[in-house]
């Protein structure tokens, strides 16, 4: 593959691990938190002031393989693969009054647990990885669409906080058991 | 055993006494909206369409080396697409012959065989049966080796892309798409190394039945206003001050049960603030075609036929479907800081129960594009096609929605509509075969899917 990519095979190294109840743990747990929280709300405008210039945010596509033959993630090909740019863009669309795939919007329930912090080798960076288990319901459907995942984060401190860096979000699920992603994870 | 040539000729009367034939109006344009979502109709379309016809099933590339396998579907059969050791394709029916568990429960690896893990049947990558643990002692009467092969699909390529059909007295692949082919080698064989794809496909559940995407590939230009209108307010189709921009005025071509727009640059060229270009050598030069580098503009002229370029140059086919489930889109797409991303997605919609379907998309580049331009494609694509692709998810909110209004009895009295219709106007001097449209868009496409449908489906073909 001639495509320069980087979903979890450009592991970062980790430093000394961040125990829960340290500030920076808190720190982490408390951004994770705000972010479900301007998601569930549809405050995309304030998520997008929690993200870091450079960030990334991707979700690789993810193949059912055997033990031994090794990730399960394909290093090329994405369901997400967004800058702040494009980030911007979309929620510049979902601001329109003709995007129809989250107009109405979906009710989204964000459940955040086993948060893990590290220090890596920058200064002011921290690595956190979370679960993620997000219930999208739309419409009048009574059954909501379960979409879980492993997140891992990389952040860096900004006077004003922490922002994000670089999100990989890792998908449960091989076939998506929602229509799209018009929602971010 | 082959599929059953009973078919036919013959109508079906459904179990409520209206006869299948009775849900097309073919003076009116019309079909009922019954056919969207009845389980009835939809077992008969396993029987009908998808034992049949020729379904897309990858890309060749996927699986470049001997013993390279992924598992796909052919309407609600799970197959293996494997490299054989000839460096050939064979398409095997993923259920062992013995007691039917699947071969391959993995999507994409490599291997020397097949070994059920029941009972421990063994294969070889041509699907022929090489064996059972303990052979002699449990099978004293010994085993019909012959007749324990895996069945296959016939497996046919059109630039790279892989097709299956378990059909085996179906005419070949480019029979079948007939005229329709000329504009698939247009999209799909235009350079000397060929397309590649990008990793593995993205999959989606779409809880709509899959005759929604299937009628609108072939091809819907009329929703781009409407469903799409988003992308216009933020800039990116253009602008809708005129309907050129809008994407309404195109080159429209049927064929086959397959439609398909080419993107009209006349503007481009021809008009007082246009370049000028008159040849498609000139046209060439100031525009490659999308997902080329001018370097790799005269490979056209050794993939295809003079009239082939031509239609690149001035009209590229871009957007559309060949019957019944493979869609293609050949667009540019641009990012937010101003760069262009051309490239080229693959689609195809797989029947899962009347209310569902599972959406596979694959981007593809040309192998032999530079890496930045690869690259360009790759981000492009996925701002817009696929999973979060902003063009995609409107797409995604409207099939789920026609599934659901036509679970209505009375709304199934109902019809979709197809009254547009134009017939044959080409542009002058079109090289091209099929039926071929020069200006606003029209529902001649899609009811042309229709009518290559109830052909099948009520045995006529």
């Amino acid at each position: 593959m001639t495509i320069a990519t980087d979903a979890r095979l450009d592991r970062l190294v980790l430093g000394t691990r961040v125990r829960v109840g340290q500030p920076a743990h808190n720190d982490v747990t408390d951004w994770l938190y705000e972010e479900a929280n301007f998601l569930e709300q549809g405050d995309f405008e304030e998520w997008l002031l929690l993200l870091d210039d450079d960030v990334r945010y991707t979700a690789p596509v993810r193949r059912t393989r055997l033990r031994h033959e090794g990730s399960e993630f394909d290093p090329v090909m994405k369901h997400y693969e967004d800058t702040l740019d494009t980030l911007k863009q979309r929620v510049r669309r979902l601001r329109t009054r003709y995007a129809f795939a989250e107009d109405p919007p979906s009710r989204t329930r964000r459940l955040v647990t086993n948060i893990r912090v590290h220090e890596t080798a920058a200064p002011g960076e921290l690595a956190a990885s979370s679960s993620l288990l997000v219930l999208r319901n739309r419409l009048d459907d009574p059954t909501s669409h379960l979409i879980s995942a492993l997140r891992e984060d990389v952040f860096v401190r900004h006077p004003d906080g922490l922002k994000l860096r670089r999100r990989t979000i890792l998908l449960d699920s091989a076939t998506l058991p929602t229509h799209n992603l018009a929602i971010f994870l | 055993m082959t599929t059953d040539r009973a078919i036919l000729g013959k109508d079906v009367v459904l179990s409520d006494g209206v006869l299948l034939s009775e849900l097309i109006d073919q003076a009116r344009h019309e079909v009922s909206m019954r056919v969207l979502s009845d389980p009835e109709i939809y077992r008969l379309e396993m029987q009908r369409l998808f034992a049949r016809t020729w379904i897309m099933v990858g890309h060749e590339t996927e699986i470049p080396n001997p013993g390279d396998f992924v598992t796909r579907y052919i309407g609600e059969d799970g197959v293996i697409v494997v490299r054989t050791k000839d460096g050939g394709i064979e398409i095997l029916l993923n259920a062992c012959s013995h007691r039917g568990m699947q071969l391959c429960r993995t999507e994409v690896g490599t291997t020397a065989q097949f070994k059920c893990p029941y009972h421990g049947w063994v294969f070889n990558r041509e699907g022929q049966f090489l064996g059972a643990p303990f052979e002699k002692e449990m099978y004293v009467d010994g085993l019909d080796r012959p007749s324990l092969g895996l069945r296959k699909a016939r497996v046919e390529t059109l630039g790279g892309v892989i097709f299956g059909n378990f059909d085996q007295e179906a005419p070949p692949l480019r029979e079948f798409f007939g005229d329709f082919t000329w504009y698939l080698e247009c999209i799909l064989c235009r350079t000397d190394d060929g397309l590649e794809v990008l990793g593995a496909p993205q999959r989606a559940m779409v809880n709509a039945n899959w005759k929604g995407p299937g009628e609108q590939g072939s091809v819907d230009g009329y929703h781009t206003l409407g469903l799409h209108r988003s992308m216009f307010e933020i800039g990116m189709f253009g602008s809708l001050e005129n309907s050129e921009t809008a994407g309404m005025i195109s080159v429209d071509v049927s064929a086959n049960g397959g439609g398909l727009r080419c993107i009209d640059l006349s503007v481009l060229f021809q008009t007082k603030q246009g370049t000028g270009a008159t040849t498609t050598e000139e046209r060439l030069a100031q525009m490659p075609p999308f997902g080329l580098t001018p370097d790799m503009v005269p490979q056209l002229y050794n993939n295809l036929t003079e009239g082939q370029v031509e239609v690149i140059s001035s009209y590229p086919p871009a957007v559309g479907q060949a019957f019944c489930t493979f869609e293609f889109l050949l667009i540019p797409a641009a990012l937010p800081d101003g760069s262009v991303g051309p490239f080229l997605t693959l689609h195809t919609w797989v029947p899962r129960g009347p209310e569902w379907f599972e959406m596979y998309t694959w981007v593809l580049v040309e192998k032999g594009a530079p890496p930045e331009l690869k690259e360009l494609g790759r981000m492009a694509a996925l701002q817009n096609l696929g999973s979060s692709g902003q063009i995609e998810q409107d797409d995604g909110e409207a099939w789920p929605s026609q599934t659901k209004a036509a679970k209505g009895y009375i709304a199934q009295q109902g019809t979709y509509k197809y009254p547009a219709q134009r017939g044959h106007t080409p542009p002058d001097g079109w090289p091209g075969p099929g039926e071929v449209r020069y200006g606003f868009t029209s529902d001649d496409g899609q009811w042309q899917w229709w009518q290559r449908y109830f052909r099948f489906m009520l045995g006529e073909e």
